[in-house]
């Protein structure tokens, strides 16, 4: 602090213990940080690093008690007020540089490619793997690694401080079920994070986006020969087809599909599975088989 | 002749076509550029396509928008094709099929290694005349002027997986947002789950190249999943349309609700979507995310969720009897890793164990806790396939789950298998599923005691009467009429019998009843009883459970597989050498068969010698008959080309039985015939002769009819099969070297033969059996064809494990071949010739002629084209490895010529003796994935086998001669060595492949004609048989009888002086004899000549 930006405050008066929060967001996970899915525990260790053990010890049983009182996650930075000993609620800042808009273009196109990003997203995973799509542009989406975060608090202690590490501990609670937290955190509208990948898949295809992903891998993960180097072999199918025609078929199992999919989330009144059910024995029943319809 | 070939382009199928008959024309002048020079025009493609349109129109219900006005336009297609350079531009290589017509023979060139794009006439389809085109074409279709490409059966592939994934409901709704936004409506194949992904996945990879080089077509992926997606919407949409599913949303408002805005594109003839205006959420993305749920298989996942279902403990229950809710099912939960083998947490030890790790401290709990959180997470998921589960979720540690016998039984049927596809271990008792644990009917068949073992077959066979009642069954429990009765009012679907648990479905009980009531029994011929018992659970019957036999019948039809249980017979006394165990228990078993008047089907491997076992029971049966009997002829009918065989081997090994050959243009007639028939044990004769001479054969009472390579008897019945099945006959046996198992309408003819009327119709059999197993891969219909004629095959490879002790490394066989008339016209007017102006020659001039017309008469030999050099590729002077003609020669094609009055074969490999028999003997090789090596001394006649395998076999044999260039040479070494099943056929000249190489893949050589010395052929032989052959070899010496080759081989064999000097000096010791003696060592001999049947 220097000497120009000295004040004089009012004399606070601090308490032995911090003062309650009604409302307060309480953590509530059982095993503390144990056991945190890898994006979240990263998240901790960056918000954390260099942290003194007590302050570490402190910040958990403000989060067990309630004493932040919100906070809000932006792009660039997370905000919360935590109360403490004092009579004002500290605000801590965790800031993250977010990625330009350029930087997500390219990490999009990146993960577009692969379709299991989309799907696990969705379910609310974070593949491993997905770091790779960032760490191409020199770029991380969990802090750390030399793109890490800065912490912030007012309440002048040295930093991360306990305030610190109890508004992490909640973010991290809330990364673990929402992972789009971290992407928001690094600049990317949670709702457009996975508009933004479907819409990329269809520039890679066939310029248009689908609802359902396709079956097949690329040509080259299919062992096929690249078309150049078939003049000599191009007329006649490949020993796998014949292995295709052995197959047996498998079991029927009736509306398999539409059980596995569940009810519709897409929330229209209409009987949507109930149609959808009548629908599929009308296409067992009606199915072209040889000899005809049956 | 137009050769059809498919392509995927821009959304569409379009057919185009390569002329046969514009090729020669084309091939002469070249191309433009850009432009394909043959391929069929318009006019002509429609001509072509048109009669598979209509059986594809006919196959779908007559439905006329197939294939109508709208379906079918023309258009044209670039697609990127392999061509050869030629001095007047580039010339698109002709597709395997137009390279094995005769209009292409000779054509023979390597394509550059640029692909070039090439535009073609194409007819375009759409897509409902696509689809019933792909799965109902035949791509072996030939006739009318058209073929199709062998990419037609990769269509073929594709347009019946469509077929099954929309009967098996594999399809989805989904919807597709265009970059401009606008939406549409889809349904599309479900083709992430295991079974079908590999199926797709093996359709990708054995993709022709051709079907990715058309212009707009992508990725092979890309062209199976869009044309497979435009298959299924059009015939979803049909369906729909059919049954009016539109009217579901009518005056419902798709600005409200994203369910009816959805379905507006789905319903009907309408794709397009629009994204209600009430509704926030866009419609691509809930619906992605609905069938992201179908993703969800917990693929990769370290630790699966395993739920075991457990029957009360027997213990626990009061009675051997029962079904009331005496004690509950256990549905148990555990977590199951994917290691192998699995290792296994059940919940109640996870649950403990956190419990108890809570105060300790340390990886091991973290781990213990991650698992719990896991069980729950998973058991969540399953819930909202297993409602039921979420009962367990109640309690914070859940174990598992108590059901009741009828939620137990619809955990069984229902949910098991929805659980399984959703990627959730599963296992159920080892009884469910099992016939046996089902209610159904058992057929009893009783029979007299077997006949004593005479070998006469006292008068029984499949059309004996037999007695016959049914039963109903609970598993292999008989049960009364009043027993059944009485469980069907309790209404269980699991009951105890016995003590196990057996499932009654409710249809069932009524069924049982009626059926009871209408079925008591009596008597039928046991073909009739047997078909009974191998029928279908049709409408309103009964699944057939079992078959119980008693007397008799039972030795033939019981539980226990007769080559096991049978006697083994001694080896004849009078049999000339040693029968290999397994050879006398194929004796055996013919013998047992017919002692019980059943036909037989010996489908023993290539080699393994069904000709001696043959010859084996004939001996028997007379050595067996009683004192003083007579034992009846046997009629042996083969083709041709084997007639010597069977007579070189009936003389040395059983040279005291009497054999005709009824053959040749002498061949006795009326009771001439009768006379030597009746006195003989063995005539032998050919398939077309059976047709011809049927009243003379149907004279005489046959003891036996043997048809060797039983193939022969083909679909549809011909008259000769009519012939054959006509002929009176006590005992039927097929033999045939291919795996007649697995080609079902061979099947059918042979069994029809062996056992009539044992198969049913043709018609029935294709219903039950053809259609099913064949392109529905229907496991229950194949398991219960192969247990219905398991009695009457007996197929032995050539490694199994009872046989291949036995086996000796290499085996040799001369295959004796007769020439054709052609080949034996050629041949007697050069042996004339030369006779004629070998008098009047002397010295070097004498000698030159002998030479030549000894090659000549080799080549004759071989194949007449071979010696009229037909085909051959135009200039490539003949770079044969035997002495050439003597100079100053004119032509032989200019003096000899075939006389008129000789049938000419229509089919190139038809014209000769030896590649008929060659062809017959490929097909074996390859039908069984045998590879085989085949050598020959001429580069040329190597070119003809190339062809003729083409044709006959429509297989591309690799071919290695004296001008294949080094680095060729060694591809197609390796290429053979790597046991790629698409090239199991390797021709080699003599010369260039005789040695060095190492082709030990192979476990057949052929020598195709004859090198004098056997020290140069046994070299080429061991190409195959060394180091590192695993396998028996097998090698086929071909020799045509009554000519040079047989003589010489003669000579040879019984080492007579002559041979000495003949493998001394090659050939040069023939330049020595005298006319005399040239006369005597060269006409042609014998009666062998075929017939021109």
């Amino acid at each position: 602090m220097s000497a120009e930006g000295f004040e004089i405050r009012p004399p606070q008066r601090k308490l032995e213990q911090p003062r309650r929060v009604r409302h307060g967001i309480k953590f509530r996970r059982k095993l503390g940080l144990d056991d945190l899915p890898w994006h979240a525990a990263a998240f901790v260790a960056a918000c954390e690093e260099g942290i003194r053990p007590d302050a570490k010890v402190l910040g958990m049983e403000y989060a067990l008690a309630g004493q932040v009182a919100n906070y809000v996650v932006t792009p660039g930075a997370v905000e919360a007020s935590v109360q403490g000993r004092g009579v004002k609620p500290y605000q801590v800042r965790i800031a993250a540089r977010p990625l330009s808009r350029e930087e997500w273009d390219k990490v999009i196109e990146r993960m577009a490619s692969e379709a299991v990003f989309a799907a696990r997203l969705l379910t609310g995973e974070v593949p491993e793997s997905i770091e790779d799509c960032f760490r191409a542009i020199g770029r991380r989406l969990v802090p750390g690694e030399g793109d890490g975060v800065h912490t912030q608090c007012d309440c002048g202690l040295p930093q991360p401080c306990k305030h610190v590490a109890a508004a992490a501990a909640l973010v991290a609670e809330r990364i673990e079920v929402d992972p789009v937290v971290l992407f928001q955190l690094r600049g990317l509208e949670g709702e457009r994070l996975l508009e933004k990948l479907q819409e990329q898949r269809t520039l890679q295809t066939s310029g248009v986006s689908q609802a359902h992903a396709a079956a097949t891998e690329d040509e080259s993960d299919s062992g096929l020969q690249p078309l150049e180097l078939c003049a000599s072999d191009f007329w006649r199918p490949g020993a796998p087809l014949d292995e295709a025609l052995a197959m047996p078929a498998p079991d029927h199992v009736p509306h398999a599909l539409l059980r596995r999919m569940g009810p519709s989330p897409m929330g229209g009144k209409f009987p949507m599975v109930g149609l959808m059910a009548s629908i599929y024995d009308s296409i067992r029943a009606r199915a072209p088989r040889e000899g005809g319809q049956a | 002749m137009i050769v059809l070939h498919a392509n995927w382009s821009h959304g569409s199928l379009h057919v185009w076509g390569e002329d046969a008959g514009r090729f020669p024309q084309a091939q002469a002048s070249g191309a433009s550029a850009g432009t394909h020079p043959y391929a069929a025009d318009a006019a002509s493609l429609r001509a072509a396509l048109r009669p598979a349109l209509e059986a594809a129109r006919d196959a779908s219900g007559g439905d006329e928008r197939i294939a109508g006005d709208d379906a079918v336009r023309d258009g044209t297609l670039s697609i990127l094709m392999p061509v050869v350079e030629r001095p007047s531009g580039q010339l698109p290589m002709p597709s395997d099929r137009l390279a094995a017509q005769d209009e292409a023979a000779g054509f023979d060139a390597e394509p550059e290694e640029a692909l070039v794009p090439v535009d073609v006439p194409a007819i375009v389809l759409d897509a409902r005349t696509a689809f019933a085109l792909t799965r109902t074409l035949d791509p072996e279709a030939c006739g009318k002027g058209m073929a199709w490409g062998h990419d037609a059966r990769w269509w073929q592939a594709v347009g019946r997986f469509a077929e099954h994934l929309i009967a098996d409901q594999r399809v989805i709704p989904t919807v597709v947002q265009e970059r401009s936004g606008a939406m549409f409506a889809a349904w599309r194949p479900w083709l992430h789950d295991a079974p079908n992904h590999a199926r797709l996945t093996s359709i990708v990879r054995g993709t022709p190249a051709i079907v990715r080089a058309a212009e707009g077509a992508g990725a092979a992926g890309a062209v199976v999943e869009q044309s497979m997606g435009a298959f299924v919407d059009a015939t979803v949409r049909d369906i729909l349309e059919a049954e009016s599913y539109a009217e579901a949303i009518d005056g419902r408002d798709p600005e409200k609700d994203p369910h009816v805005a959805w379905l507006a594109g789905l319903l009907g003839r309408e794709h397009a979507v629009h994204q209600p205006a009430a509704v926030e959420s866009s419609i691509v993305r809930t619906a992605r995310q609905w069938i992201a749920n179908l993703e969800d298989v917990g693929e990769g996942r370290q630790m699966r969720l395993l739920l075991q279902l457990l029957e009360p403990p027997p213990e626990l229950l009061p009675s051997q009897d029962g079904h009331e809710d005496d004690h509950p099912w256990r549905l148990s939960f555990s977590l199951v890793s994917s290691d192998s083998p699995p290792i296994v947490v059940d919940a109640e030890t996870l649950w403990t164990r956190a419990a108890g790790g809570r105060a300790g401290k340390g990886r091991s709990t973290q781990e213990t806790q991650q698992l719990c959180d896991l069980l729950l997470q998973e058991l969540g998921r399953a819930s909202r396939l297993c409602p039921k589960i979420e009962d367990a979720l109640d309690d914070g540690a859940p174990t598992g789950l108590d059901l009741s016998t009828k939620e137990a039984y619809e955990f069984l049927r229902d949910m098991r298998p929805v659980l399984q596809e959703a990627g959730f271990e599963v296992l159920v008792p080892d009884w469910w599923g099992q016939t046996a644990s089902r209610v159904g009917a058992r057929l009893m068949i009783d029979s007299e005691e077997a006949p004593a073992g005479d070998g006469r077959g006292g008068g029984i066979g499949l059309h004996s009467l037999v007695n016959y009642s049914w039963q109903i069954a609970l598993g292999d429990t008989p049960l009364t009429l009043e027993a059944f009765q009485a469980l069907a009012k309790k209404g269980m679907p699991l009951v105890r019998i016995n003590g196990r648990w057996v499932e009654i479905r409710p249809e069932d009980l009524e069924r049982g009843v009626k059926f009871l009531k209408a079925n008591a029994g009596g008597q039928a011929t046991l073909v009739e009883a047997l078909r009974l018992a191998h029928s279908d659970a049709a409408d309103g019957a009964l699944p057939v459970v079992g078959l119980d036999t008693k007397g008799w019948v039972a030795e033939v039809f019981g539980p226990a597989d007769s080559t096991e249980t049978m006697q083994l017979v001694e080896q004849p006394e009078r049999f000339q050498g040693s029968l290999r165990p397994y050879q006398r228990a194929g004796v055996s078993w013919l013998a047992f068969l017919e002692r019980y008047g059943m036909g037989a089907c010996l489908a023993d491997d290539m080699g393994l010698g069904k000709t001696i076992q043959l010859i084996g029971l004939l001996q028997h049966e007379r050595q067996t008959a009683p004192e003083g009997e007579r034992v009846g002829p046997t009629l042996l009918v083969a083709p041709m080309s084997v007639l010597g065989n069977w007579h070189r081997e009936l003389t040395r090994f059983a040279p005291e039985l009497v054999v005709h050959v009824h053959h040749g243009l002498e061949r006795p007639q009326g009771d001439r015939f009768l006379h030597l028939a009746q006195r003989a044990d063995v005539v032998v004769t050919t398939y077309a002769l059976v047709t011809r001479d049927k009243d003379a054969l149907n004279q005489v009472e046959w003891r036996r009819v043997v048809l060797d390579e039983a193939q022969h008897i083909k679909n549809p019945p011909t008259k000769q099969t009519a012939a054959i099945r006509a002929l009176r006959t006590k005992f039927r046996v097929a033999l045939t070297g291919t795996p007649v198992e697995n080609r079902l309408t061979e099947l059918w003819s042979i069994m029809e033969f062996c056992c009539p009327g044992y198969l049913g119709t043709q018609n029935d059999f294709r219903k039950r059996f053809a259609l099913p197993v064949e392109r529905h891969r229907d496991k229950r219909q194949a398991e219960r064809l192969r247990q219905l004629v398991r009695p009457f095959i007996l197929r032995r490879l050539k490694t199994d494990p009872k046989v291949i002790t036995d086996l000796p490394p290499l085996v040799e066989t001369r295959q004796q071949i007769p020439l054709t008339p052609e080949q034996a016209s050629l041949y007697e007017q050069v042996v004339n010739d030369m006779l004629k102006r070998v008098d009047q020659a002397e010295g070097i001039r004498r000698r030159g002629l002998v030479l030549s017309a000894l090659v000549k008469l080799k080549q004759i030999c071989n194949h007449p084209a071979h010696f009229l050099r037909e085909g051959m590729p135009q200039a490539a002077p003949e770079e044969d490895e035997g002495s050439e003609g003597a100079p100053g020669e004119p032509p032989a094609e200019r003096r000899i010529t075939v006389p008129a009055g000789v049938v000419r074969a229509e089919r190139l490999s038809a014209r000769s003796g030896k590649s008929i028999r060659m062809m017959e003997m490929l097909e074996e090789v390859v039908a069984s994935g045998d590879r085989a090596l085949i050598f020959t001394q001429y580069r040329q006649m190597g070119h003809l086998l190339v062809q003729m395998i083409r044709q006959d076999l429509d297989r591309e044999a690799l071919f290695l001669h004296g001008g294949t260039p080094q680095a060729k040479r060694e591809q197609l070494v390796q290429r053979f060595q790597s046991e790629d099943p698409a090239a199991p056929i390797f021709v080699l000249s003599l010369k260039a492949g005789g040695v060095g190489l190492n082709l030990t893949a192979a476990n057949h050589v052929f020598h195709y004609d004859r090198w004098w010395n056997p020290a140069v052929e046994n070299q080429a032989t061991d190409r195959a048989f060394r180091i590192g052959q695993l396998r028996t070899v097998n090698v086929h010496k071909m020799i045509t009888v009554g000519t040079l080759e047989e003589r010489i081989d003669q000579m040879i064999e019984q080492k007579t002086e002559l041979a000495s000097q003949i493998i001394g000096s090659g050939e040069q010791w023939l330049t020595e004899l005298n006319t005399a003696q040239l006369r005597d060592l060269l006409s042609l001999r014998g009666a062998s000549v075929e017939d021109t049947a």
